[in-house]
């Protein structure tokens, strides 16, 4: 199976290992002093649900094992960015690290809410997939690519391209999810011009699948649909299919021919955090190989980083098909500047027909 | 016991002005501080520009009040939110009246367990009620099911107009329910019984001696439904879905998705200015003129 180095799977290398034995060594050190005086407090705005519970799992065992104390502030993405947004002013805010998507991230680095992230004091970003190398205010902390979902049951033969659900045999059995709807646009862009920033040859298409009765379902609720035959595809990261298919059900994904967009998350220090080197650290620590691995067998999203060390059923569950599939990435920069205009487009012409 | 009564409202004569105004000074700087202060600043904000750089630029503009009332999409989910409080409000009288009267004049040693059943859904936050809604209205429930079954033909209930108003209308008919019940604790229901002693129907007892004593509590408890129906949120995002479209969630949107704050604060300022306006309109037309 050949697949392109940067999205190649990684392995645990001697430097991950070096660096697990050294914080080891280190958290050893301390001795009688206690964890959460010796370093502090870091406090990581996040989603809630699985995501934190993945966070808990992988990061905050690891960030209390060496001093710190972790608080996870989980709330919606909106009310997170929010809160960095509205806190601008203050000289401390909430969060030490926030979750954000790349577009997000964009617009907050672009309005100055958010720290330069330094290379020195979070080792693990030279371990960053090349193409994930996105933004100098953000660290990749996963990706998926967005693949068409299908239930084998219900379509045995699936569609190969997005193109091919503008056919009135899906008329209101394709579904996307209204909170990606950059990505939904983008992805019709790819299919009508081979090109993500053919932004009115993308909306042309969505108002045709539009037309042919496209629905609406959030990314937790779409499995339901699907199951039932309420719908037969939906747009949604390769994730949510391993997830689906580690609880049993018969749900298969399908890479448009076109090509993938890869949903990212990642993290960012807001520039008034509390605690910056508690947040580089847990930075760091998200970017090890452990806490890649053991999120990626939680939540079935791939790892930003080359040498998470993926085996058995998560790396074959997570491993990319041969012929490796077209990936392309989104240009959060270029997204920015449209963003008002496609989100008042979407919200009219799409959800309000 | 007719001493103690008019000592009781003789009591707030024997309190000076002044030092009622001293004592609830320190009450009232909070609930300025706390919320009208925030109120006022988020105000200003709808005066604001929007910048797609640094998100909002101080301004006095007033653009962003007319491009809402100029455009005929934010009109639309304006009237549709004023049009779907209006249908909730009616359902819920509709509803709601009947079991306050009963619960009013019933005699049942059983009547504390109606009344702590009415209040019972709001130890559960509106969110999870809807998430309640959503199991009982998806494809493949037993409502679902059973349509089908009768009918022979599916009928999507989820992400419907009737779904959000029976969503907006269950949350709010606790609310009133207790407030009509209050009402019509303070009506005379002997009266009753002596228009029916002096020849009147239950009926006509009921339309012209109870109903026109209860009325302004009706009102009280109509405007209470409509202001809770006109800022609801998690019944059209949930059962709704994000074809149907209010104000609320609009706002939170503009708020969150897009990042528009001046407008944001444009969509709060008209749902609040509209809900005032149509409650001070009713309260004048319904109220007043009794």
């Amino acid at each position: 199976m050949t697949m392109p180095k940067e999205l190649s799977l990684p392995t645990l290398n001697r430097r991950s290992l070096l660096q697990g034995a050294a914080a080891l060594a280190a958290a050893g050190s301390l001795g009688g002093i206690s964890p959460a005086r010796a370093a502090g407090q870091v406090v990581v705005g996040t989603w809630g649900g699985d995501f934190a519970k993945g966070l808990g799992q992988s990061i905050d065992v690891q960030m209390e094992a060496l001093g710190y104390k972790v608080v996870q502030d989980a709330n919606t993405t909106a009310a997170r960015n929010g809160k960095v947004i509205a806190e601008q002013a203050l000289p401390t805010g909430s969060f030490d690290v926030v979750c954000v998507q790349p577009g997000a991230a964009e617009t907050m680095a672009n309005a100055g809410l958010l720290e330069k992230l330094d290379p020195a004091k979070i080792p693990n970003l030279a371990k960053v997939l090349p193409n994930l190398r996105i933004s100098e205010y953000m660290a990749p902390h996963i990706f998926s690519p967005t693949v068409l979902i299908y239930n084998p049951d219900t379509l045995p033969e699936p569609p190969k391209s997005l193109g091919d659900l503008l056919d009135p045999k899906y008329a209101g059995k394709f579904a996307v999810t209204d909170a990606n709807y950059t990505i939904v646009v983008m992805a019709a862009a790819l299919y009508a011009a081979g090109d993500i920033h053919a932004i009115d040859k993308g909306k042309e298409v969505v108002e045709k699948l539009n037309a042919n009765g496209l629905k609406f379902f959030s990314a937790d609720m779409m499995a339901a649909p699907l199951q039932t035959g309420e719908i037969t595809v939906g747009l949604l990261p390769l994730a949510r299919v391993v997830m689906w298919q580690n609880q049993g059900m018969n749900i298969k994904a399908a890479f448009p021919q076109e090509g993938s967009i890869p949903y990212i998350d990642g993290m960012s220090v807001p520039k008034n955090a509390p605690n910056k080197e508690g947040a580089y650290k847990y930075i760091d620590v998200m970017l090890g190989a452990e806490a890649q691995r053991i999120f990626a067998e939680f939540m079935g999203y791939l790892p930003s980083i080359d040498d998470a060390g993926l085996t058995g059923k998560t790396a074959e569950q997570l491993t990319l098909p041969s012929p490796a599939p077209k990936i392309v990435l989104e240009d959060y920069a270029f997204t920015a500047t449209v963003q008002q205009e496609l989100g008042e487009w979407w919200k009219k012409s799409i959800l309000g027909k | 016991m007719a001493e103690i009564s008019d000592r009781v409202r003789r009591q707030p004569d024997s309190v000076p002005v002044g030092l009622a105004t001293l004592l609830l000074g320190p009450a009232t700087a909070v609930v300025a501080m706390a919320m009208v202060i925030p109120l006022i600043a988020f105000a200003r904000y709808g005066f604001n520009s929007y910048d797609r750089i640094e998100l909002m630029k101080q301004a006095w503009d007033i653009g962003n009040y007319v491009r809402f009332f100029s455009d005929p999409f934010f009109l639309g989910v304006l009237l549709r939110t004023i049009g779907m409080a209006f249908l909730a409000t009616v359902l819920c009288l509709a509803i709601g009246f009947p079991i306050a009267f009963q619960l009013v004049r019933t005699q049942s040693r059983f009547k504390s367990i109606a009344v702590f059943l009415i209040v019972l859904p709001l130890f559960i936050s509106g969110t999870i009620r809807c998430v309640g809604w959503m199991i009982v209205l998806a494809r493949g429930s037993l409502l679902d099911t059973v349509i089908v079954t009768v009918s022979g033909a599916r009928i999507d209930l989820m992400h419907t107009t009737l779904a959000v108003l029976f969503g907006i209308a269950s949350f709010n008919l606790p609310y009133l329910i207790l407030t009509l019940q209050s009402a019509i604790e303070g009506v005379d229901m002997e009266l009753q019984q002596a228009a029916e002693g002096l020849g009147a129907t239950p009926q006509r007892a009921f339309w012209r001696v109870i109903w026109p004593l209860a009325f302004p509590g009706v009102v009280v408890a109509a405007i209470l439904s409509f202001v809770l129906a006109m800022n609801a949120y998690a019944a059209p995002v949930l059962l709704g879905g994000p074809r149907f479209q209010m104000m609320a969630p609009l706002l939170y949107w503009e708020f969150g998705t897009q990042n528009n704050w001046p407008m944001a604060s444009v969509v709060a300022f008209v749902i609040m200015g509209t809900t005032l306006l149509l409650v001070g309109i009713a309260s004048a037309l319904l109220l007043r003129r009794r």
